[in-house]
């Protein structure tokens, strides 16, 4: 059995309009230091009590991912993996400002136990009441990458039939000061949710697409020649996609479903995601149907 | 797909030693590390040990992360990692750094040092002093981290896509995870006392732990020396609340029950657990829970080194599969250190622990906030004589 791995469905909230293709018809240009999404209204997915409780990068999370299990028809997926470069970063700057300020007294309890980087992963499956595998990777731009890549295995060789994946970023304005100073100039920094649901089988006709192959390396001299042996239709390199979504440590996730929807779309029958953002470089090969 | 994935090298640093002999020695001795957790060396000295300037800015998680890296490689005899794989886990990251230099970096004094922040930058760095790797990544499972960083690696060689992954994972003590178990008030200022009825929480510690695996077959065909085998795996989530353990212990169970079945092991057929026993009433009481429901009336041997080293959060994965293979190597049962009494709903761990045993399958358990739970099936090199 030739068994392959598919995208079924895939939703975003992002700096372009959240939840729909509708911006790739004209995708939102990008300018000013750094962006933050574009949130729908929370009020339609959330009890005040639950909102309240909830910081937007989960909420962002949450709502991407039951779209995508929606339009699956999934209830609770095999496995549940995260992407994220900077993690929980709001919540870490919450408990690393006053500790810094010499303020202990003032410390939150709740700021911290939500700062690790597994927590949006981890919320995810308390809400579903999910018990299958969970893990989070955070290798700054190839953290979705590494996501993607566990999916895969997960379904390869772990049994798995469904694998909700998903990359999610959040900036705040101190971070996008850091990061402008770590690497200045090019487009403005943003955030972004992106959720994803893969399946595996032999055929999938109503998937999105198929993801042929996902490779990060490490050693960058080797990607070129790695990009020519694929001999895709189209490549998708960073400049378009922060030209799409911003600078975000979770851009190449968004780059994937964007590649994904446009292959459903049937602009292309193949596109190859060549993510050079940082020391590593990851390629995410995708097919039609 | 590949059958048969191997340990051929293993790395430790923690606050009982720099290295595996010296680990031994304190496991043996019953030297603790507590309440301090530190690894007794500064910045300064591993970076003369390693042969970094002196001068440049390197995470704490990045310096513990390559001794450990380099003594696993030297053990396993790789000198090449161009067409291996690296996977640390670590939640720390650059944080010694950031904490250290935040305010200022606020102010513009030096705000490029918000780049050794993140996760990803601790391994880049353990990858870059070997020459780098031909892969890498970054699990972050909070303390599960390392024992998540050894399922994926074992998936990579069992997908048939790498023959070699250098798996596990760092973790340095900073003001900011301390700060944090203290506000949830689970730090015992005292050494910790895993399972003990007047168990009062952990010690935070420090250190790295990374084991060589390789496929069977490829470690075979190099003549590799194999110091265990990884025959199973679980990692399942509680799904119970962000930071406490379930009381059924759920997740624990889950994941103790997937290594067993992957390896095709029965319960009795595990002779001992390294259990992940912080110290906290609430994680020794679940995790005692779950291994009553998976082994009844017949729990093997429970200790946990945490008593020695303090919970070193995401290295604690990788340091204790690397204890582990020192205890069926030697054929010991480390000590559960500062156990004197049994406590209600707790199974009763080996206080004293064992000396001349043969330990033919071990659990090795690491848990997490967020419920992230996993087991480690690691088996010995040798069948029992």
């Amino acid at each position: 059995m030739n068994r392959k791995v598919y995208i079924r469905a895939a939703a975003q909230i992002s700096v372009q309009e959240p939840l729909c293709e509708d911006w790739m018809l004209d995708p939102k240009q990008l300018s000013g230091p750094f962006l933050h999404c574009i949130d729908p209204d929370y009020r339609q997915f959330f009890s005040p009590m639950q909102a309240r409780r909830m910081g937007l990068m989960f909420k962002r999370a949450m709502v991407t991912s039951r779209k995508v299990l929606e339009a699956s028809g999934v209830e609770c997926p095999d496995a549940i993996i995260t992407g994220t470069a900077l993690g929980c970063i709001e919540n870490t700057e919450r408990f690393l400002d006053p500790l810094c300020r010499g303020g202990e007294e003032t410390l939150s309890p709740t700021a911290f136990m939500q700062s690790t980087h597994n927590t949006v992963g981890s919320m995810v499956a308390i809400a579903l009441g999910c018990h299958g595998y969970n893990c989070t990777y955070s290798q700054d731009g190839v953290s979705f990458e590494s996501t993607l890549l566990d999916a895969v295995l997960q379904l390869e060789c772990e049994g798995a039939g469904n694998v909700l994946a998903g990359a999610h970023d959040e900036i705040t304005d101190n971070v996008a000061r850091l990061m402008e100073a770590t690497e200045p100039g090019g487009y403005p920094f943003s955030e972004g949710s992106v959720a994803m649901l893969l399946s595996a089988g032999e055929s999938l006709p109503d998937a999105l697409c198929e993801v042929s192959d996902v490779r990060i390396l490490s050693r960058r001299e080797a990607v070129e020649e790695a990009v020519a042996g694929y001999s895709a239709e189209y490549v998708m390199r960073n400049d378009v996609t922060f030209s799409l979504f911003g600078r975000c440590g979770s851009a190449s996730g968004l780059a994937v479903y964007a590649a994904a929807e446009m292959i459903a779309a049937g602009r292309y029958s193949s596109v190859l995601v060549v993510n050079e953002s940082g020391s590593n470089a990851g390629l995410v090969f995708l097919k039609k149907v | 797909m590949v059958d048969g994935i191997v340990i051929t090298g293993a790395g430790i640093v923690s606050a009982i030693g720099v290295g595996k002999d010296e680990t031994l020695r304190s496991l043996l001795a019953r030297r603790s590390g507590l309440p301090g957790g530190k690894v007794g060396l500064s910045d300064l000295q591993m970076k003369t040990i390693l042969g970094i300037p002196g001068e440049e800015t390197v995470a704490r998680s990045s310096l513990l992360g390559i001794l450990a890296v380099k003594e696993a490689l030297q053990e396993a005899g790789i000198s090449y990692t161009g067409t291996a794989v690296l996977v640390s886990g670590t939640t720390v990251g650059g944080m010694d750094i950031t904490e250290e230099h935040y305010l200022e970096m606020l102010g513009g004094e030096h705000p490029e040092l918000f780049r050794f922040h993140t996760c990803g930058s601790s391994t880049d760095r353990i990858a870059a002093y070997f020459g780098g790797f031909g892969s890498l990544t970054t699990t972050s499972t909070a303390c599960s981290s390392a024992a998540n960083s050894i399922i994926f690696g074992a998936n990579l060689i069992r997908s048939g896509r790498f023959d070699v992954v250098v798996a596990g994972g760092s973790e340095c003590l900073t003001r900011y995870h301390t700060a944090g178990f203290d506000s949830l008030m689970i730090l015992d200022k005292e050494p910790c006392r895993p399972f003990d009825a007047s168990r009062a929480g952990l010690n935070l510690g420090e250190g790295a732990g990374f084991i060589v695996l390789e496929s069977s077959a490829h470690a075979s065909s190099r003549g590799a020396r194999v110091l265990g085998r990884l025959d199973g795996w679980g990692n399942a989530c509680d799904a119970f609340h962000q930071t406490a353990s379930s009381p059924d212990g759920e997740g624990a169970f889950l994941a103790m029950t997937k290594a067993l079945e992957m390896a095709g092991l029965r319960p009795e057929d595990i002779d001992y657990i390294n259990a992940h026993g912080t110290g906290t009433v609430n994680n020794d009481e679940s995790e005692s829970k779950a291994m009553t429901r998976l082994f009844g009336g017949c729990v093997p041997p429970v200790s946990s080194t945490k008593s020695f080293t303090g919970h070193t959060t995401s290295a604690s994965g990788g340091i204790e599969a690397v204890i582990c293979l020192l205890a069926m190597e030697y054929g010991f049962i480390p000590a559960n250190l500062g156990w004197k009494e049994p406590s209600e709903g707790c199974i009763k761990p080996e206080s004293e622990g064992r000396s001349k045993v043969f330990l033919q399958h071990v659990l090795c358990n690491s848990f997490a906030f967020g419920g992230n739970d996993s087991s480690l099936l690691i088996s010995n090199a040798r069948d029992y004589e």
